[in-house]
């Protein structure tokens, strides 16, 4: 028995994605917000992968998107730093609850 | 036995992306962030994409992980106990979170893609995989046709992939000039 | 030469956008180039007038017509329409046009505005040409209004004068109520009969009349509604305030439009619509007795007044009153003969006028007195003129005027010797009026010696202008000369009959006009009775006469009652209504709303994610249950 219904694989991307969803939505921090982004990318990727495996045999759509997704994210979480130490050098804080100029 | 691995490999994930989201410290948090990172990575070589795990952990551990590091230590007081950690919507954002997870693994479960007998992923050294037309084409050998479609002008991703390193060069440059030390 | 008819128009048309754009600095140019297109017009106008004679008269009627707009299921159409009626008038305007543009070189002499006042007098021209050779209701209102611009450009020339200001303004408002009703008729008839071509509508109402499509009720009420704007237009009860106070504006342009065409403009209207007003009795009826009214009204307001162009004025609204009645009483061909005639010798009356204002510089009779002397030519000219417009032998108001009572003796309708006899004391109130305005100018003492000394006689292209004029209002009245009947064969409604000159009421006329002059003569000239002793004797009715029956403060008293109730109802209501219920309102909901929905707007990054989530959940809940 060594065969791994492709559920699974699905079940973790999603539980993965919750917790980096949970993690966003929660932290204070914005570094720690960027780590709960970084998670939800992960999960995506997973998915990515495990349908890859799993259908479209003759294409190679999948594994292309997960490089573009990894590429981006390494690009995503340079800005977002750039941005982070930007405000903190500003607000001497990375909260993101303290950066709401734009309250209506 | 390979079975008792990718599930040992989840719960690490699980629980490490958990603490990840968690945790007090935030350097605590990128380095459990390191770890789901090794744990995901571990998950794209059950499904035989040694490449791309490789590429994940040279990306995510190496580079990201380690960005995310000197982040935390540029912003230094993020080490005061005192401060709340959580926001005030943390009730509000378990309920998100778990509809999101509900209503996803409901919609997995009534996909038209799962019908019938449920696939499943066998580890690649007793590879019997279902039903591979060009084995060739994925696995170990996958590189040069993955190289070959993300470059191949007539049918691939060749203006996904400039436009993507554009992207790269735009944010190498939009990352200094936002974290440059305006002189005044 | 109908074929060039578009021409008539054009011109002064081309001539005003010449003037107005390239050669207003030079005034000789600007002067000369309106004149002689004004030239060109006359002699278009001539040769139409003997092309048409040329043809039988069942042929006369021509009409030539461009699309000018299709929104079906109506045309617009902009036409030519020739007939016995748009040639006599053509020659009317632009006779009158010509010598009044003539005599304004004299009379403007040293003006600053010279050109812009040429060009103005070409764009009047051009305006009521158009009018005149309309052949549908859309042309005709076009015209009629453009007309109305020019006459309240040129009263209110000498802006700068308040009164001027104030009377133009007023023309212009007054103007407005009988349009109104005017172009409702319009309407109308565009609804009712799904086109503007004068044919095509006379021939439709009588085939309409004929068959009980159309009530005749419905008819008139069409009828009285063009009517409307004849009463506006020609100055008629109880629209006429405007018309003396239009004097303000320079004594040519009174000549011109304010006493020989544009206020003949409204006669000229009712003749053009005139079987719609025969459908009905009563609308003719309605039609008569407000041209009679006007008259004898008009008449007696003029027996009061003190200022030279105001009596000419009062008697311009008496004698359309006249035409006006004679249309109401079916005497087609002598109303329009009565606007023919009246064209002449009321512009001579006021070139006369204006020659007398141009030597003593005044305006009121009172102070002028013995210019015989010193103004021959003009003396002379006026005292034709009066002797015309009163209506003696052999002079050309004797003919039309007589025309005039037989038609209201002979005709059909209610109450018409009522009008018979107002008309005929109009008559004699008229000879008496313009005789006390000849007595006190011309003869006597001089009354301020100033003014006296000063008089001198007008130059030549005054004074040319004038004498064609009196030629004119001598002989014109001889083109229907009993058994000759050149005019009331060129000129008829319908079929043509004979009219046979009724001798015994002209030596009726006759008789009460010389009566007139002689009462006039008596109070004014031999000074045998004394005219303030009379006017201590009769206080209330002197007083009413001079001031105009009070229809002015009547207006007045209307408009500061009623009309500013009504505005400070709407002020009332604008204030609180829409300014601080409406747009206060809205402005105020937009606020509360904004600041409402800014709640929304935390700025919190994490609350928008949260909300995003949410909302993916809870569309998944919608779309999959």
């Amino acid at each position: 028995m060594n065969s791994i219904p492709v559920l699974h694989f699905l079940y973790l991307s999603i539980i993965l994605f919750s917790i980096g969803l949970f993690g966003v939505l929660i932290r204070k921090n914005a570094i720690s917000v960027l780590m709960g982004v970084e998670l939800m990318l992960n999960a995506v990727n997973i998915n990515y992968l495990a349908f890859a495996k799993y259908w479209n045999w003759n294409t190679l759509t999948g594994p292309v998107f997960v490089v573009f997704v990894i590429t981006i994210a390494a690009a995503e979480a340079a800005v977002a730093l750039a941005i982070i130490i930007s405000i903190y050098r500003q607000m001497k804080s990375t909260n993101v609850d303290e950066v709401h100029y734009l309250r209506g | 036995m390979a079975n008792t691995i990718f599930y040992l490999i989840a719960g690490i994930i699980i629980c490490s992306a958990f603490l990840v989201v968690t945790l007090r410290n935030l350097f605590h948090c990128a380095l459990f962030l390191a770890l789901a990172m090794f744990g995901v990575s571990g998950v794209f070589l059950f499904l035989n994409f040694e490449f791309l795990a490789i590429v994940q952990v040279l990306i995510y551990v190496g580079a990201v992980t380690v960005l995310i590091i000197f982040g935390i230590m540029l912003t230094r007081n993020v080490m005061d106990d005192k401060t709340r950690v959580l926001n005030k919507q943390v009730f509000l954002a378990i309920i998100a979170a778990a509809a999101v997870m509900t209503i996803s693994f409901s919609a997995v479960g009534k996909s038209v893609f799962f019908e019938g007998d449920h696939p499943t992923i066998t580890m690649a050294e007793t590879s019997a995989a279902p039903d591979p037309p060009k084995p060739s084409s994925l696995g170990q050998n996958d590189v040069y046709a993955l190289g070959l479609e993300l470059i191949r002008p007539e049918k691939g991703y060749a203006f996904s992939f400039e436009f993507v390193s554009v992207l790269l060069l735009s944010a190498l440059v939009g990352a200094i000039v936002v974290a440059r030390k305006e002189k005044s | 030469m109908i074929e060039y008819s578009w021409l008539i128009p054009t011109m002064p048309a081309l001539a005003y956008a010449v003037i107005i754009l390239f050669t207003r600095r030079s005034k000789v140019l600007s002067g000369l180039i309106s004149i002689l297109t004004m030239a060109a017009c006359l002699g278009l106008s001539v040769g139409i007038l003997i092309e048409v004679l040329a043809k039988a008269p069942a042929d006369r009627v021509i009409s030539i017509s461009w699309s000018w707009l299709e929104i079906p299921p109506w045309t617009a159409h902009v036409g030519v329409l020739i007939d016995p009626l748009s040639v006599n008038m053509l020659l009317v305007v632009t006779l009158i046009s010509l010598l009044v543009q003539i005599y304004s070189w004299g009379y403007m002499h040293g003006e600053v505005r010279f050109s812009s006042y040429y060009s103005y007098l070409s764009l009047f021209t051009s305006s009521m040409l158009l009018l005149v050779l309309s052949n549908n209701f859309l042309q005709i209102f076009v015209g009629w209004e453009l007309v109305g611009l020019c006459s309240y450009l040129l009263i209110g020339f000498w802006y700068f004068k308040p009164e001027a200001a104030d009377a133009c303004k007023k023309a212009f408002v007054v103007n407005r109520v009988g349009d109104m009703g005017f172009l409702m008729g319009v309407i109308t008839i565009g609804m009712v009969f799904q086109t503007f071509d004068f044919a095509e509508v006379e021939k439709m109402v009588s085939t309409g009349v004929a068959n009980g499509t159309f009530q005749t009720g419905f008819i008139a009420g069409i009828a009285l509604l063009l009517f409307c704007g004849a009463v506006g237009k020609s100055a008629q009860f109880p629209l006429h305030v405007w018309l003396p106070d239009a004097m303000e504006g320079p004594t040519p342009v009174s000549a011109l439009i304010h006493a020989a065409t544009m206020v003949a403009a409204g006669v000229f209207m009712v003749a053009r619509t005139y079987s719609l007003f025969l459908v009905d009795q009563h609308a003719m009826t309605v039609v008569a007795f407000i041209g009679g009214f006007t008259a004898l009204f008009a008449a007696s307001i003029a027996l009061a007044q003190d200022d030279i162009k105001r009596i000419l004025a009062y008697s311009t609204l008496s004698q359309l009153g006249y035409m006006i009645m004679a249309l109401g009483v079916g005497g087609y061909t002598s109303g329009m003969f009565h606007l023919t005639t009246h064209a002449c010798f009321k512009a001579l009356l006021f070139l006369g006028a204006g020659s007398v204002i141009h030597g003593v510089h005044n305006q009121d009779i009172w102070k002028m007195g013995g210019l015989w002397k010193k103004m021959g030519i003009t003396a002379a000219t006026f005292v034709i003129a009066t002797l015309a417009i009163a209506g003696i032998f052999p002079l050309a108001g004797f003919w039309s005027k007589d025309a005039i009572l037989a038609a209201v003796y002979e005709s059909q309708i209610p109450g018409h010797i009522v009008l018979y006899f107002a008309a005929v004391f109009t008559a004699f109130l008229t000879a008496f009026y313009m005789f006390r305005l000849f007595f006190v100018v011309f003869t006597g003492e001089p009354r301020d010696h100033h003014a006296h000394d000063h008089a001198h006689e007008s130059p030549f292209t005054m004074t040319i202008p004038l004498m064609i004029l009196a030629i004119l209002s001598i002989s014109v009245g001889w083109l229907n000369l009993p058994g000759f009947d050149a005019y009331s064969k060129f000129v008829y409604h319908g079929e043509f009959h004979e009219e046979v000159f009724n001798w015994t009421m002209a030596w009726a006329s006759l008789l009460v006009a010389i009566a007139g002059i002689i009462l006039s003569a008596l109070f004014y000239y031999w000074k045998v009775f004394s005219a303030e002793k009379t006017a201590e004797t009769f206080k209330p009715i002197y007083l009413l006469l001079k001031n105009k029956y009070y229809v002015d403060e009547f207006y007045g008293w209307m408009v500061k009652k009623f009309v500013f109730g009504l505005a400070s109802i709407c002020t009332w209501f604008d204030d609180n209504v829409v300014d601080d219920g409406m747009v206060d309102g809205s402005g105020w909901i937009t606020r509360k709303m904004g600041s409402l929905f800014s709640l929304t707007q935390t700025g919190y990054v994490q609350n928008y994610a949260l909300v995003i989530f949410g909302a993916v959940a809870v569309i998944y809940l919608m779309v999959s249950f």
